[in-house]
């Protein structure tokens, strides 16, 4: 029985690690393919140089070059825009440790161990509340 | 501030650089166990004239993509104590949180000064930690860490076999855990460096498995922060592509070349590097910089 979850708990381990590896490496591509399409394709959003500028200075408000909404997400991906590939890359990067944690709370859930559920679920709690927070500061 | 101008008179330039030093960043990092964000984030606000809410918001992201990167072989390696961190992690995550709030609250220049006297204690630690031997650990863990079952082992590769370790001190490793969440939320650091000698002194964790189990958590620490600064509107893709993709690209040329450089003398360079611009930040504190 011992020698069972040994080889479950190693499972597990695999998993994830290859969840890191293979979800980093797809984070990277795309923040990388955004950052040639950037050099190629002229006026992307969010590299005109007045909103470059403002990047010396605390002026607050939305990032140059990240959709706000949906439509814009999908009109910019459409579009190959290279701000817009960047921004999924990076939200595929902020993810990816979100993703492990709620992975995680379903392994541990896979081997009845209550206690970390609650606790994979607490954590995974903070981090969506967290990508909320932000909007009203 | 030249380098100012040339990111709006010539962006691609200036991009370029940006990727140039964050490879570099990423190599030092590899090679001494830091993250890249306590290289980063000085210099992009002290040569690129970035401000540092910017910085921070592309430094975080930089932290993630390490930092999994190591992750996923710490885990491999079975070095990593998975729920240590899972439980730990509900301190840095909270902690991170706090951590971005304040960031957000704080005039720039008090950021600066955080920042100055972060980097004088990583120094003080890398320091502290020229000789990393590995101590005998007891096997004995504290009876909450029985409850939760976070005793352990790792394999040990000059031993060739499974070392045991018992995990202590539970409750003052989660308060420590959340202190370097705050650190991590507010700078934008992985707090790696602060991190491990917590394990290790105040948990019992061997060394090994506290950086695997530090970087483990680094990366979801980083996120719970990253998710409050994009939604901010602090990420910006245009500084984030070079930054994340160099650290990347650096750290593992970093990690190719750990085998053949002797990392002693790297590391009382860069302790002397890290004082100096720790110093350079206090004056921007002074200046009342932003």
């Amino acid at each position: 029985m011992e020698d069972l979850q040994k080889v479950q708990w190693r499972r597990t381990e695999l998993i994830i690690s290859f969840l890191l590896r293979w979800g980093l490496w797809l984070s990277a591509t795309v923040i990388a393919v955004g950052m040639v399409t950037s050099w190629i394709a002229p006026n992307s959003r969010g590299f005109s140089p007045q909103e470059l500028a403002r990047l010396t200075q605390s002026q607050g408000g939305e990032a140059p070059g990240v959709p706000h909404h949906l439509n814009e997400w999908v009109s910019g991906l459409v579009a190959f825009d290279a701000g817009t590939i960047i921004a999924l890359g990076i939200v595929l990067l902020i993810a990816l440790p979100v993703v492990r944690v709620a992975l995680s709370a379903f392994l541990f859930l896979s081997e009845r161990d209550l206690t970390y559920v609650a606790l994979s679920s607490l954590v995974l709690g903070v981090l969506l509340f967290g990508l909320f927070l932000g909007k009203g500061l | 501030m030249h380098l100012q101008d040339l990111m709006v008179q010539s962006p691609h330039v200036f991009e370029f650089l940006l990727l140039l030093l964050s490879i570099a960043a990423g190599i030092f990092g590899a090679l001494l166990g830091l993250g890249g964000g306590i290289v980063i984030v000085p210099a992009l606000t002290l040569l690129f004239g970035i401000h540092i809410r910017y910085a921070i918001g592309a430094s975080i992201v930089a932290v993630i993509a390490t930092s999994s990167g190591a992750a996923a072989a710490y885990v491999r390696d079975r070095m990593t104590n998975i729920r240590v961190a899972m439980f730990l992690e509900v301190a840095t995550t909270l902690g991170a949180l706090i951590g971005a709030a304040l960031s957000t609250r704080l005039a720039s220049r008090y950021l600066f000064l955080a920042f100055a006297t972060i980097m004088i204690l990583s120094a003080y630690m890398m320091f502290r930690r020229r000789a990393t031997e590995e101590r005998p650990r007891s096997v004995l863990g504290s009876r909450l860490a029985h409850r939760l079952r976070l005793n352990s082992s790792y394999p040990d590769r000059q031993q060739n076999r499974e070392v045991a370790y018992g995990v202590q001190r539970v409750g003052l490793g989660f308060l420590l855990m959340l202190g370097a969440g705050v650190l991590s939320g507010l700078l934008g650091v992985g707090s790696g460096v602060l991190k491990v000698p917590a394990m290790d002194a105040a948990m019992n964790l061997p060394i090994k498995v506290s950086t695997a189990t530090s970087n483990f958590m680094i990366g979801v620490t980083a996120a719970a922060s990253a998710g409050f600064y994009f939604s901010r509107g602090d990420i910006v893709p245009f500084l984030v592509a070079p930054v994340a993709l160099g650290v990347f690209i650096g750290a593992w040329i970093g990690t190719k070349l750990m085998a053949r450089l002797k990392s002693s003398r790297l590391r009382v360079m860069f302790i002397a590097v890290l004082v100096f611009v720790a110093l350079q930040m206090a004056l921007r504190f002074v200046k009342g910089g932003g």
